[in-house]
């Protein structure tokens, strides 16, 4: 019996190309998505969650309060973690996670003349023992008693042990050598990586420098410096508190207080640090919500592939009713039916599960940005297996279901007289008609969707920023020791403006980026003191005029090491109150120290941050250091054909200037481009959105017109009798299956204009939502579906009506 | 073998209710060769699927081997059909994926008849039928005399005691016709009962006896031996 089951079926299957190509196409889009998404959010969830006792750690963290806003943020006074060390109670660990910058390793290779150079090293720590106790670490080589007994000792992991020292072997490494600047690191042991995902990731441990740990400031908190604390019960972790508030009060607590600020301790369970993005200092967490929406995109896909699946098979039970008459006449039971219908279904979806295997590697290649960073290092083969086993058995069940309910309820009498149901009215709302309406309305919602954004983002580059910022290449100063930092920059500027290719060169940071400097300054005003919160770039002289940024009063600024000059913005001018720009030339801000900047000029509002945020009061200072001027800025002559030569002039001279380090430029263009990077992701994702569901709502829609056509054979072929032509009849189809689109477009339209103006919201300048949008999307939908109907139109129009009127 | 008393079918719709059959009685003695005649409408498929069991009836009674089916469910039904009838349909029915031989052997596999004996028992019937060197064919590769001597072997390949034949000569030509024609009679010949529906006079005189419809009543029955 199962034999005849599988044979039918791959027949049945073969003969039926067309829609068994469909069907497996379309299922494998909702495998392929669930199987992404099921691994992504088994890895997200699977973080910390091997550490032994999880339960009892915690991290501590610092709530601040400042101007009335309240934000925790997980940086610890340097002072806190000695001072809980000497005081934890038994059984309790603490543990220290300080992140060390290092600009260089030199590590001398064994049989190599020179050494091996790595530049800022990620994930290099200073910690305690303690760090070992609480992380279940494999010891390939040395020991944690052992590991740190000299300042200067430094544990590996395996990973970076391989980089650090390609040809040799963990156990050899112990006693090696690594030198940072002038200083000898001498490896003490290499553990093994963490064989979970885990929010510790540092490769490098050393222990905390002693200047570092003898450091009691209780005043900054900087998110470099975490702390852990693994405590048995609730009230040695409050204990442990309760320390940190007294030496808090007694140390910082009144001078925080003259500033406007209240700090308070406070902790949470490492079982939730994966998701809390507020405490991430390492960019590794992962946001709930967005975890929650990709299950909810999963879950989604995979209901409107199987909802076409029904659409396509059930869209077949009428060519197949004579099929299943003449096996009920010979005496098949409902069962048999049934399971004979389930088998063909899991036929389908198997191959489907096969198909998306390429599939899902297609997209890890083409979208890796979407790919948590890290999954790749851990093998879910398994769970993942697992997953797809019950994926593959639930769809074909459900799937499965309601067509296997048809085909037990055709009538044997009916079919074998060669008559089919054609019962179901072309015009009548059919369950099969609300599922297209429901599909082309997340399709519409999507193209809606992917206009706006596209043309938002559009706008970003576009839109008058007021500077202006094309044909300019800017390039980062050198700021390591080895690299001449300490050149002055304006002598590869003066280098620069000899030559006629260079069409300006201006110091400073970036005009619209994140970069600036943040500083309180005051200003006397009629009324009285006014506090004036304001960001800080500094420029050169010659800043303004590369960027083409208008003054609307006074002058610019003087280039000289000493003078402070500052330029200011309307937004500034509006944040003190005064009303014409004239009124501030000669006034001066006092900064916090006390030292007076006099302002200078007024410069018109340009865009300093993307245009999701308001322009706010911004200030220009003129500055000659290289440690604030930061960037190099340089003009491209008008001459397109001209670049490649100041660019080869640009690396000439930086060449004699800084022979050590890398010439790297970037067009400003794409510096602001990056100020956007969540949001050209979110495009990429919504395009591909709007790709797979037209893609899958076509599907559906391919099937309805196949049955539709099928249903009405016999009044096409009247109607082509009566002399209708073939573009009437194409015409006569197509209109209800337009009519279905335009259903779904008057849905989704709302929907889709409530979504966009939320995610325009976020942008303090942006476009209109404006009626050609929604118009433009309603067009191409409407388009695809009659593209899609129309290959089944046009058979069913051109069918001899000789074939379709003969009843037997 | 079939005792039909006072048979009253009826076929709805929404507003009209049109008596399909009215007030049939029949009786068909076992290894009799029936053949139901009438013009179209008048009725004669419809009674043929309630002798089949593949349509109930509205009101009357059915005796079959002297049970009454009349009211037998869809289960019990199917039960009945695969244990003792054969269908031969005018458009031959048969499953287009499956071949030959497979077509042959689905009444077995669904009474559950083990392997080698569905095998001997189909490759009997082929023989019979004189099909066997097509045996592997798939049915659009066989004429249309061809599939209707499959469908023949199809039915008896059960070994049932009643054969239905809806018009089995109707999509043939006449030699193709009269060669299922002889299949019948020979099937008649060994004890199986026929209830055949037919057009045609020449069928018919191939029969024991003919019953003669006439907008879903029997008017007349005239024995042709």
């Amino acid at each position: 019996m199962i034999k005849n089951y599988f044979k039918t079926t791959l027949r049945y299957l073969w003969r039926n190309k067309l829609f068994t190509v469909l069907n497996i196409v379309g299922l494998s889009i909702g495998i392929s998505a669930c199987w992404m998404v099921f691994s992504m959010v088994h890895y997200e969830f699977s973080f910390d969650k091997e550490i032994p006792e999880l339960t009892d750690i915690y991290q501590i963290v610092s709530a601040q309060e400042y101007e009335g806003k309240k934000s925790s943020f997980a940086g610890i006074p340097l002072g806190m973690p000695p001072l809980l060390a000497d005081e934890s109670l038994e059984g309790t660990l603490v543990v220290p996670i300080y992140s060390q910058y290092i600009e260089r390793f030199s590590i001398p290779q064994e049989g190599e003349k020179e050494p091996l150079l790595l530049e800022e090293q990620s994930g290099i720590v200073g910690t305690r023992t303690s760090y070992f106790d609480l992380l279940p670490y494999e010891w390939l080589a040395g020991n944690a008693k052992t590991a740190f007994a000299d300042p200067n000792n430094v544990v590996l992991t395996t990973d970076r042990a391989k980089v650090y020292f390609p040809k040799s072997d963990p156990a050899d490494i112990v006693g090696k050598v690594i030198m940072r600047d002038t200083t000898q690191l001498v490896v003490s042991g290499v553990v093994k990586n963490l064989p979970f995902p885990s929010s510790f990731n540092a490769q490098v441990f050393m222990p905390i420098p002693e200047k570092q740990w003898s450091d009691h400031n209780w005043m900054g908190m900087n998110s470099n410096h975490t702390l852990y604390v693994k405590a048995k019960n609730k009230s040695s972790l409050q204990h442990l508190l309760d320390v940190a508030h007294k030496r808090y009060k007694e140390t910082a607590a009144e001078e925080h207080l003259a500033m406007g600020a209240k700090v308070q301790f406070g902790s949470f369970p490492l079982v939730n640090k994966h998701f809390e993005r507020q405490h991430d200092t390492d960019g590794s967490s992962a946001d709930i919500k967005v975890i929650y929406g990709l299950i909810a995109i999963g879950g989604f896909l995979l209901i409107l592939a199987c909802i076409n699946y029904i659409n396509l098979s059930t869209a077949q039970v009428p060519q197949r009713a004579r099929e299943i008459g003449v096996r009920k006449t010979l005496g098949a039971r409902p069962v048999s039916l049934t399971a004979n219908f389930m088998v063909e279904t899991l036929f389908i979806t198997s191959f489907a599960l096969l198909l998306s295997w390429p599939l899902v590697s297609l997209f890890q290649t083409i979208f890796p940005e979407f790919m948590p960073k890290g999954i790749d290092r851990f093998d879910n083969s398994l769970i993942v297996g697992i997953f797809l086993f019950g994926l593959l058995i639930l769809i074909s069940f459900f799937a499965g279901l309601y067509p296997a309910y048809l085909i037990n309820r055709v009538r044997a009498v009916e079919t074998l007289k060669g008559k089919v149901e054609t019962k179901i009215k072309g015009t009548r709302l059919t369950l099969r008609k609300s599922l297209i309406v429901f599909q082309f309305i997340i399709a519409q919602f999507f193209i809606v969707s992917a206009l706006i954004i596209g043309q938002q983002l559009d706008y970003t580059l576009k839109a008058d920023l007021g500077f202006v910022h094309d044909a300019i290449v800017n390039v980062r100063m050198p700021y390591k020791s080895y690299q001449n930092s300490d050149v002055d920059p304006f002598l590869y500027k003066q280098a620069l403006e000899k030559y006629p290719e260079i069409a300006g060169i201006a110091l400073g940071h970036e005009p619209q980026s994140n970069n600036h400097w943040g500083n309180l300054y005051y200003f006397t005003a009629d009324t009285g003191r006014i506090q004036l919160h304001a960001p800080r770039k500094y420029i050169d002289k010659d800043y303004i005029d590369l960027y083409q940024i208008e003054l609307l009063a006074g002058r610019n600024i003087l280039q000289t090491d000493t003078m402070r000059d500052i330029l200011v913005n309307e937004a500034t001018l509006k944040a003190l109150g005064l009303q014409a720009p004239e009124q501030i030339i000669g006034q001066h801000l006092i900064q916090h120290d006390g030292v007076s900047l006099p302002v200078v000029g007024v410069f018109k509002d340009f865009h300093q941050k993307s245009l999701r945020a308001e322009i706010e009061p911004l200030l220009l200072g003129s500055s000659g250091k290289r440690r604030e001027l930061q960037v190099f800025h340089i003009k491209l002559p008008n001459d397109r054909r001209q670049w490649k030569k100041a660019l080869a002039t640009m690396e000439k001279e930086w060449t004699t200037f800084y022979p050590n380090a890398p010439f790297e430029y970037k067009f400003a263009d794409e510096n602001i481009k990056t100020l956007y990077e969540t949001e050209h992701r979110t495009a990429k994702l919504i395009d591909l959105a709007t790709g797979v569901t037209i893609f899958i709502s076509c599907l559906g829609l391919f099937g309805l017109a196949t049955l539709t056509a099928f249903q009405r054979t016999k009044e096409i072929g009247i109607r082509k009798v009566l002399g209708a032509s073939v573009a009437g009849i194409v015409g006569l189809l197509s209109k209800d299956f337009v009519k279905l689109v335009l259903i779904a477009i008057v849905v989704a339209s709302p929907i889709a204009w409530w979504a966009m103006n939320e995610w325009l919201a976020d942008f303090a300048y942006r476009i209109p939502i404006q009626w050609w949008m929604f118009m433009l999307a309603g067009l191409l939908a409407v388009l695809v579906a009659l593209l899609t109907v129309s290959y089944q139109a046009i058979r069913a129009a051109r069918t001899n009506p000789v074939n379709s009127l003969r009843d037997e | 073998m079939i005792k039909i008393t006072n048979l009253q079918k009826y076929y709805r719709t929404e507003e009209v209710e049109t008596v399909a059959l009215n007030n049939v009685n029949i009786h068909v003695k076992e290894g009799e060769f029936v053949a139901v005649m009438g013009p179209s409408g008048c009725g004669k498929s419809t009674l043929l699927n309630i002798v089949g069991l593949l349509d109930d009836l509205d009101e009357g009674s059915y005796l079959f081997n002297g049970t009454e089916v009349a009211k037998f469910k869809e289960g019990n039904r199917s039960n009945l059909r695969k244990h003792n009838i054969g269908f031969v349909f005018q458009s031959f029915n048969l499953i287009d994926e499956l071949t030959v031989f497979e077509n042959v052997e689905l009444p077995l596999v669904y009474t559950n008849v083990p392997a080698a004996e569905r095998k001997r028992r189909v490759e009997e019937v082929l023989e019979k039928v004189q099909i066997m060197h097509r045996r592997n064919h798939f049915p659009q590769q066989l004429s249309g005399g061809q599939q209707q001597r499959v469908a023949v072997a199809r039915a008896v390949v059960n070994n049932p005691k009643l054969i239905l034949a809806d018009e089995p000569t109707g999509n043939l030509d006449s030699s193709n016709g009269n060669e299922v024609m002889h299949l019948l009679t020979e099937l008649n010949e060994a004890g199986t009962t026929i209830v055949m529906v037919t057009h045609s006079e020449h069928d018919a005189k191939f029969a024991d006896r003919v019953i003669r419809m006439l907008d879903g009543q029997v008017i007349m029955e005239t024995s042709t031996v």
